[in-house]
Parts: structure tokens; sequence; C-alpha cells
């Protein structure tokens, strides 16, 4: 077993310059782990989760992120057993998992309250699924102090779960759920039960935690911050179905639907009209809150006079007091507009302008204030010139 | 009555204080307050210390102080019907919570582990029907399923097993509830944790879901216990002859005469209950501090 384990960090070394903190997509062909097909669920008349199809790949950090009611658990608890699928497999390593009781599954999952047994010491916790397996007494005991150093646990062996603080809980119950060195392992939520600067600093710790041990892990959560720290991809769902999957990155810059697009990050969207597009002349898109046309330099290859959304994130919208120029210094033709401030909300590190255009329509636009303080950007009740980049639009159909 | 005295008291003290700050020692209101507590605690405990007091009375009559002796005492340690009253009543006070405890804890499991089943209310309601159900009705009721028994199949015979059998009858309805509202509490979670971790449902029951619930189990035990040890009623309608437990014993002797043995009784019990509650009390704030220090302990260390 301790080979094993080396083994595994092996590989997560190697992994390691693949899996970088910016978790771009993965180019190396991996295995994968788990297989959800066609996956439904329904509870009498209401459908819980929806025909959803899925595959992990072996050591990748998955995260199904959604609001409360939208599937995510009712699909991680089929995942571990608890629920049964009204459809579908799934497929857990080449074997298919369904009808197979929770304790004859090869995954063990943290929970959101972390479960922890509190008639038992740190030590008797970590130790429970080691014992079910029935090894000997010094194998156990071995994996037991194994486990406790890499959760950074070894003073606390012998304390009851309600001697410990929620962040030493957490830790507790990571070290038992990664015990019997499962092939998944699952987390419902986390950062849940956790006040929230502890989560920030837990977040890193558990993502470092996971990455050396290697395990392939899927996790649910409702808080985007989450798991666009801590997942290599993220499913977003709503009302039981998948609505994205993608790494961070691709969901935040490219989302499919103003869905996706809402749910990360905060966005500001333009009802318009595709006038014309191709290959040649890019697109042209007419929108009745913005004074110019919107121009992009790709062919959206939508049909002409189709109503679109146009999606552009705060961050990308360029706030100045002057004309805007282009790179030849010439008056930009469009893709800016006009407006005047209403509101400036001061964050610290960046500052959020709302302003309002003249059909009456409020876009959003933030500034580092490194910039706001240095230049002498705009103030309250200024009028501004609102102007972006053709690559930083999104155009959406539904 | 003794909690109105205090609310009364707490309300008049707050007026008070409010209008007259000097020394809290021996303004109006702490007088006030040693007063109404007096009075509380002596309508609470009066006859329980008369009681004592006259069990070690000489006289033979109950009311009327003779002088002090402890022969009572003696006398009630050679009475051979009373010692076995008292063993009787022991017996059938631990057996039956025993038995109760078994099947409370079963018909909890029943109620809340599995899910709904047809009649799942109806089970609900009867199984603690006994609770609410006067006691002259249950006795009368199983006097009659005795006797009919006994023509029928020629069993049981009216007394230890009868009795046992209506205590169990009746205690196991307070059990239920008991085991049922801490299991209700119990987080669902660390069940399924059990059963992630590899644990089968009989494992689970046993090394989880038992240890969680023993608080109640122990404090549905004790209350069984109680119940039944002190049980007049019921006992009275399916006791035989050599079967008497102790409150029927003594409210028979009531009936033919009262001496002081009975006193003598009473005192020994109420010394043995407030042992019992002493320690059960120092027990509990030991384990208080306990928990307080270890929580101390852990909002101490930075994660």
């Amino acid at each position: 077993m301790a080979e094993l384990l080396k083994d595994n960090e092996k590989v997560t070394g190697s992994e390691k310059t693949a899996v970088n903190k910016n978790r771009e997509p993965v180019k190396k062909v991996r295995r994968p782990l788990l297989e959800i097909k066609n996956i439904t669920k329904k509870y009498g008349e209401n459908v819980a989760v929806d025909n959803v199809d899925l595959t992990i790949y072996e050591g990748e950090i998955f995260a199904l992120l959604g609001s409360s009611g939208c599937g995510k658990s009712t699909l991680l608890r089929m995942i571990a057993g608890f629920e049964n699928p009204t459809s579908g497999s799934i497929i857990l390593d080449g074997e298919d998992i369904i009808g197979v009781p929770p304790y004859k599954r090869h995954l063990n999952m943290m929970f959101q309250s972390y479960a922890l047994f509190p008639h038992m010491t740190v030590a008797q916790n970590i130790a429970f699924g080691l014992k079910q397996e029935k090894l000997p007494k010094k194998v156990i005991e071995e994996r037991v102090n194994q486990m406790l150093k890499l959760v950074h646990m070894e003073e606390y062996v012998d304390r009851k779960p309600h001697q410990l603080s929620g962040g030493q809980r957490q830790r507790v119950a990571l070290a038992r759920s990664l015990a019997k060195q499962p092939k998944l392992l699952l987390l419902d939520e986390p950062m849940g039960a956790l006040d929230k600067k502890l989560r920030e600093q837990m977040r890193l710790e558990l993502v470092n935690i996971i990455e050396s041990v290697g395990v392939t892990c899927v996790m649910v959560t409702h808080d985007q911050e989450e798991a666009m720290t801590m997942a290599e991809r993220i499913a977003i769902m709503n009302r039981g179905e998948f609505i994205q999957v993608g790494s961070p990155r691709q969901i935040y810059e490219n989302p499919n639907c103003c869905f996706a697009a809402e749910f990360i990050g905060s966005v500001n969207m333009f009802e318009s009209t595709l006038i014309t597009s191709g290959p040649d002349v890019g697109s042209v898109i007419r929108c009745k809150d913005l004074e110019h046309d919107i121009h992009l330099d790709i062919d959206v290859d939508l049909d002409d006079g189709m109503e679109v959304t146009v999606a552009i994130r705060p961050e990308k919208i360029y706030l100045e007091k002057t004309m805007p120029v282009d790179e030849n210094g010439q008056p930009l033709k469009d893709n800016y507009t006009t407006g005047v401030v209403t509101e400036i909300a001061y964050m610290g590190d960046i500052s959020i302008y709302h302003v309002k255009l003249n059909s009456g329509k409020v876009v959003i636009s933030t500034l580092p204030n490194v910039d706001r303080f240095n230049k002498g950007l705009p103030t309250w009740d200024d009028k501004v010139f609102l102007s972006w980049d053709p690559e930083s639009c999104v155009t959406l159909t539904f | 009555m003794a909690e109105d005295v205090k609310e009364n008291n707490a309300a008049q003290a707050a007026t008070i204080v409010r209008t007259v700050r000097k020394n809290p020692r021996c303004t109006r209101s702490s007088i006030l307050k040693f007063i109404f507590l007096s009075f509380g605690f002596m309508f609470l405990y009066l006859p329980i210390a008369t009681l004592i007091v006259f069990s070690f009375n000489e006289s033979k009559l109950v009311t009327i102080w003779s002088g002090f002796s402890v022969k009572w005492y003696f006398e009630l340690l050679s009475d051979r019907q009373m010692i076995d009253a008292v063993l009787n009543s022991l017996i059938i006070a631990f057996s039956s919570a025993s038995m109760s405890v078994i099947i409370g804890t079963l018909a909890a499991i029943v109620l809340v582990k599995i899910g709904r089943f047809k009649g799942e209310s109806m089970f609900a309601l009867f199984i603690t029907a006994p609770m609410v159900l006067p006691d002259v009705i249950i006795g009368l009721s199983m006097l009659l399923l005795f006797v009919a028994m006994s023509n029928i199949i020629g069993w049981p015979e009216k007394g230890m097993v009868t009795i046992w059998i209506s205590m169990v009858t009746l205690t196991s309805a307070y059990v239920t509830v008991v085991v049922r509202s801490r299991m209700r509490e119990l987080d669902t979670s660390i069940e399924e944790a059990a059963l992630d971790l590899g644990a089968g449902p009989i494992k689970t029951f046993f090394t989880i879901i038992l240890p969680s619930i023993m608080p109640a189990i122990v404090s549905g035990w004790l209350l069984a216990f109680t119940l039944s040890m002190d049980d007049l009623v019921i006992t009275q309608f399916v006791a035989g002859p050599n079967s008497s437990t102790l409150p029927v014993l003594v409210f028979s002797k009531v009936r033919r005469g009262l001496n002081p043995e009975i006193n003598a009784l009473a005192t020994i019990i109420v010394f043995i209950v407030s042992v019992c509650t002493f320690v059960y009390w120092l027990s509990r704030v030991r384990a208080d501090r306990r928990r307080k220090r270890d929580m101390r302990l852990a909002l101490n260390r930075k994660d």
C-alpha cells in the first residue's frame, strides 16, 4: 500500500507541471474514470436530474456548480449510491455501479457537515473505513499516521470531533475519506460549513492535498469562486440539466448562453439584432441601447436579421472622458457609446461604475483603482465614452 | 406553583431594583425573594421532611411523637413480607425496563428509519396510546385478556409474569417516544458516512447509530424503571397472591392501619434517590465544565 502511494506521488509530480495553477485545459490524453450516461432521476413528477451525460477523467478535479435545487447534489448522491437513478448508467473504472450499495463502491465522500462520528476520536474516525476492509492492525495504524501527516493533524489524534474547530474537522473528514485510497473522491459543498476567511485559505490547501494524493475528485458547490479556484473543469447545472461544461476560463470568456454568462461573474447584456455577417466583412450588430453599432471582426455564422444578445464583461469596457481612438489615433466609428456616471462603488482594489446610457439602460464597468487615482478618471455625473474591443463581445443566441 | 412564585418575584425584583439602587443585599426585594423561596421549598419538601422525622418516632402511632428511636428500621429489616415486596418491585422494574427498551428502540427504528409504509401513522398512534390511556382501563383490559388466555390456553397465571407483561406494554410507549425523538435529531449523514466507508447496514447500526442514541436509551430505561417501580393501579389488577409489589403492599397496609415501618422504608428510598440525583448532578457539572474547556481549547487553536 505504501508503494502504491509512492507511485501516486510520482504521477502527481509529473502532472503538477500539466495542471498548473491557471488550470488551462490539459492537452494530455487521460483515461476516463467515471462515465455517466443518460442519467435521469425523478421524484414523482419532479425531474431532479434530466438525462445528463458526463465523463470524468483520471486525476482531474471536477466541479458541479449550480444554485440550490438544480440537481447537483442528487447527481453526487447517485454517484455515491445513496440515491438510485430512474434510468441511465454510471460506470466507474469500467464497472457499472448502478445497484451496487454504497458500502461496496470504491469511492468515498466528504460530507457537507463532515459527518464525523461524534463518539470516536480523530484516529478512530480515520481508521473506521480501514477496519471495514479487515486490514491487519499494523497496516491500519500506519495508514492512519500517514493520513494525519497529510492533513497536518498529528497532534490531535486523540481529540473527539467536538474538541476541534471547523477547519480541523474538515481536515479530519478529508483524511477519513482519503484513507481508503478511493478511486474517486466526492466532495459535497466542501467549504459550506466554514466562515469566509477560512474558506479562502482552505480552498488552496484542499486542492494541494488532493493533488498530492492524485485522486480524481468530483465536487458540488454553489459558490462560483470556489469552483473556479479549485476545479479544472466546471459543469454549470440548472433545473437538472448541464448548461455548459468546460474549464473556468472557457466558461468565463466564452459562455454558450445567457444563463452561463450571467451565472459566472457579472456581465452587461445587450439585446440586439444581427445586421450582416460574412467571412470578409465580419459581423455588424445593432442594439437600440447603443448609439453605434457593434462591429466584430469574425463571422458569427448566423442568419442576418436574427435576434442576438451581446455579452460584455464589465472589466472589458473602457471608460474615458475623451473620444476613444483606435491604434492609429483615428476616432472610433463604432464599438462605442456615451453615457453619464450615476454611481461609483469603491471596492478597494477596483471601482465599479454604473453608467446610464441615453436609452436609460445602466451599464456596469470596472476600473482598477490604480488607474482611477493616478489618471484622474471620470467621477459622478461626468459624461463618458464607453468603448470595447471587438473580441471582448460574446454573441449569444439564447 | 414554585415557578409561578419565582416569576412573580423576579418581576417585582426588577421593578424595585430599577427604582431603588441601594445595597442589593438588604433591599425589600431580596427579603421578599427569600420569603417566597422559603414558601416554595416548604410547600414541596415539608411533607417529606415530616416523613423522615417521624420515621425515627418511637410510638406505634404514625402521627404522635413520643421519642427518638431507630427500632422501626430494624423492624423493617425483619419484615419478610416487606422485603419480598421490595425485591419483587425491583425485579419487575428491572426486567420490564430492559424489555421495553428493546421493544421501544425497535419501534423507534421502524418509525424513523424505514420510510413510509402502509399503516405507519396507525402504528405510531397505537404504540404511544398507553401513555394517554387511563391506567384503570389498561389494567382492566389486561386482566380480561389474561383471564381469557388462561381459560383457553392455560397461560399465564396471575403473578410476576402478568405484571411484567403489563408493565412492558405501558413503558415501551414512553421508551419509543424518547428514543424516537433522539433518532429524529440524528444527522443522517453520519449514517451515510459509515455506509460510504464500507460498513454494511447492520454494522452501521451497531457501531454508529446505537452509540449515538445510547443516551436516549439509557434515559428511556430509567423512565421505564421508575414508572414500573411506581405503578399501583395496573399492578393491582394483574397481580397474583404471592406477587405483591411495594406500592401494592403499602397501599393495602394503609387500609389496615399504618405503622412507622413505612416511614422508615420511605426514608431509605428518599436517601437512595437523593444520593443518585446528587451523583448525577455532580457528573453533569463535571461534564459541562470539561465540555467548556474543550471548546475553549478548540477555539484557541488557529487552523
